[in-house]
């Protein structure tokens, strides 16, 4: 959407201002309203769909396979697709990159492990139906809800096939399945997020809409896990083509600021996703809507 | 009555912000600075492309990197209030990429090379006057002509960030070189913070241990302004006192490696 001069500074002006005024109402560390929906594909290990307010929509479907682990490199594979995009564009590769790099250093791949061998890999691949603002945050929640409810099947043969060399089986039947937090040693599976924050004057605001992002002077991207602010951390433009006239550099104080609001925050967001799961899996119907 | 403007001058007159002269031609950087790391020394040179409009050399180690700049010239079609940039970075085809899978002959580029480039594009956006070039667009390429061999076994993002560190750099004085109007040379610091918050400059050989692996670029002189940050590694926490000494600590070494560039612009331009 195009705003004009005159509606780009009422609205630069107001997000500026102290206490913040955004277009929405919303306070500047408050996401979005977002509806979600998990484990509806059956074809799929794990499944979830959220649909944001300004009808922003990301499917994610996770799928398994098991690979002998001296032939892999990543036991993470990740591919995205958004309408509109060529899958080699600037835009895909680098949320790709990103995403990937995220869960790369940040993921127990311990509990993929089935036997000395042999391991679990993961496919993550996402779809983005329509999108206005960046959508990174986007993918990454909803990569965490279908992390979070991926079930594998239940393996039955021996873990240990240093001495006698077995092809790892598994049990039938799907009920027996395990979520990978059940699989985790310390009982709490966590998979990162990214959080994307956008700077404009002293101000610091999460989940920037589209008429937002028209006007920021920055935008962070900010990753969590283990209920800690860690990195990767990096800057970008999130307006599209390089026509953001306030784009500026930051300064000391607003990254050190984003530090600590994402420590307040970001456990807030997470336990809101983890009630989902959980009504989620109670009026488990299988339905997408 | 004598012309008051020729003595205080316009009304809207800033004094510019004269850096003191650092006295290394060579770009020997280290003997009059008081870092205890030490930033290798390295080779620029501007103005080697004759088609270009700007481009620079750079040279560190093994790494080689050059950077050409295509315009302001002029679009075809509607009409654009500010000039529009674009940024290619490439790694030529013979180069293993740093952190690369198996999968070497892909057409297009790599995720790395689109992450490369989207970082120093989000630097270069806010440093030059697009609004100067109406209907015009500015084109950045860089190629990577060669890196070192640490780097291309390292499994670590850190050789990724040191190499962007001096596309960072080889690129600003490739605008310079260009004549297109900026706010201030960029220019940028790369560290590494291990956990017992020892302060490492450069690449080594891949370690075990904690650590956070920064790349931050600034304007120096618009009071330090950060127009990029990268922060990669696998420490489990970052801290605001961490984070804010790795802040001062990259802008320390910008601020060498500004003082570099500056002293070859004085010299050579």
């Amino acid at each position: 959407m195009l705003l004009s001069p005159a509606e780009k500074s009422y609205l630069y002006e107001s997000l500026i201002s102290d206490p913040i005024i955004r277009p929405d109402s919303r306070s500047n560390h408050q996401y979005r309203p977002l509806e979600a929906k998990t484990s509806f594909l059956p074809g799929s290990n794990g499944s979830s769909r959220i649909r944001l307010s300004d009808g922003s929509e990301c499917i994610i479907s996770i799928k398994t396979k098991v690979v002998k682990l001296v032939e892999e490199s990543n036991l993470i594979d990740l591919d995205i697709d958004i309408v509109g995009y060529r899958d080699d564009s600037n835009y895909i590769s680098n949320l790709k990159f990103q995403l990937l790099n995220l869960l790369n250093e940040n993921f127990e791949f311990e509990i993929l492990k089935l036997t000395e061998q042999y391991s679990f890999k993961l496919f993550i691949d996402c779809i983005i139906i329509n999108n206005l603002s960046y959508p990174l945050s986007l993918l990454s929640l909803s990569i965490y809800l279908a992390l979070k409810t991926t079930r594998l099947p239940l393996l039955i043969s021996e873990t240990n096939d240093e001495e006698i060399a077995e092809l790892p089986t598994f049990s039938d039947d799907w009920n027996d399945s395990k979520y990978l937090i059940e699989l985790s040693k310390n009982g709490k599976f966590q998979p990162p997020i990214f959080i994307t924050l956008g700077i404009i004057g002293n101000n610091l605001i999460f989940d920037p809409s589209q008429e937002e992002e028209t006007v920021l002077e920055n935008g962070l991207i900010i990753s969590f896990y283990n209920n800690k602010v860690i990195t990767p951390i990096s800057n970008t433009n999130f307006a599209l083509n390089s026509n953001n006239s306030n784009f500026k550099g930051l300064n000391k104080k607003i990254i050190i600021g984003a530090l600590s609001l994402g420590n307040k925050y970001c456990p807030i967001i997470l336990e809101a996703l983890d009630n989902l799961i959980e009504e989620d899996i109670n009026d488990n119907d299988g339905n997408m809507f | 009555m004598s012309d008051r403007r020729r003595l205080t001058g316009p009304a809207n007159l800033i004094k510019p912000n004269i850096p003191e002269i650092v006295s290394n031609i060579d770009n020997k950087n280290q003997e009059n600075t008081n870092s205890t790391s030490s930033i290798p020394s390295f080779f620029i040179k501007h103005a080697i492309i004759n088609n270009a409009n700007g481009s620079a050399y750079l040279e560190i180690n093994n790494t080689i990197i050059e950077v050409s700049i295509f315009g302001p010239r002029p679009i075809r079609g509607s009409f654009i209030e500010r000039g529009s940039l674009s940024v290619e970075c490439k790694f030529l085809n013979h180069i293993i990429q740093p952190m690369q899978d198996s999968e070497p002959s892909k057409t297009g580029m790599s995720n790395i090379e689109h992450r490369l480039s989207s970082y120093l594009e989000s630097c270069i956006l806010p440093c030059i006057l697009l609004e100067k070039y109406p209907k015009s667009t500015i084109d950045i390429q860089v190629s990577i002509i060669s890196i070192d061999k640490s780097m291309v076994n390292s499994k670590s993002n850190s050789s990724l960030l040191w190499l962007m560190n001096w596309i960072v750099i080889c690129t600003s004085i490739a605008l310079i070189d260009s004549k297109i109007e900026i706010k201030d040379v960029i220019s940028s610091g790369q560290i590494k913070l291990t956990r017992n918050g020892k302060i490492k400059i450069g690449i080594e050989d891949d370690e075990v241990e904690e650590c956070i692996d920064a790349l931050i670029s600034f304007m120096n002189l618009r009071n330090d302004e950060i127009v990029g940050i990268w922060l990669e590694g696998n420490q489990s926490n970052l801290t605001e006192s961490e984070m804010s000494l790795i802040i001062d600590e990259c802008n320390k070494m910008s601020k060498i490696i500004r003082a570099n560039m500056n002293s070859y612009l004085i010299n050579n331009i």
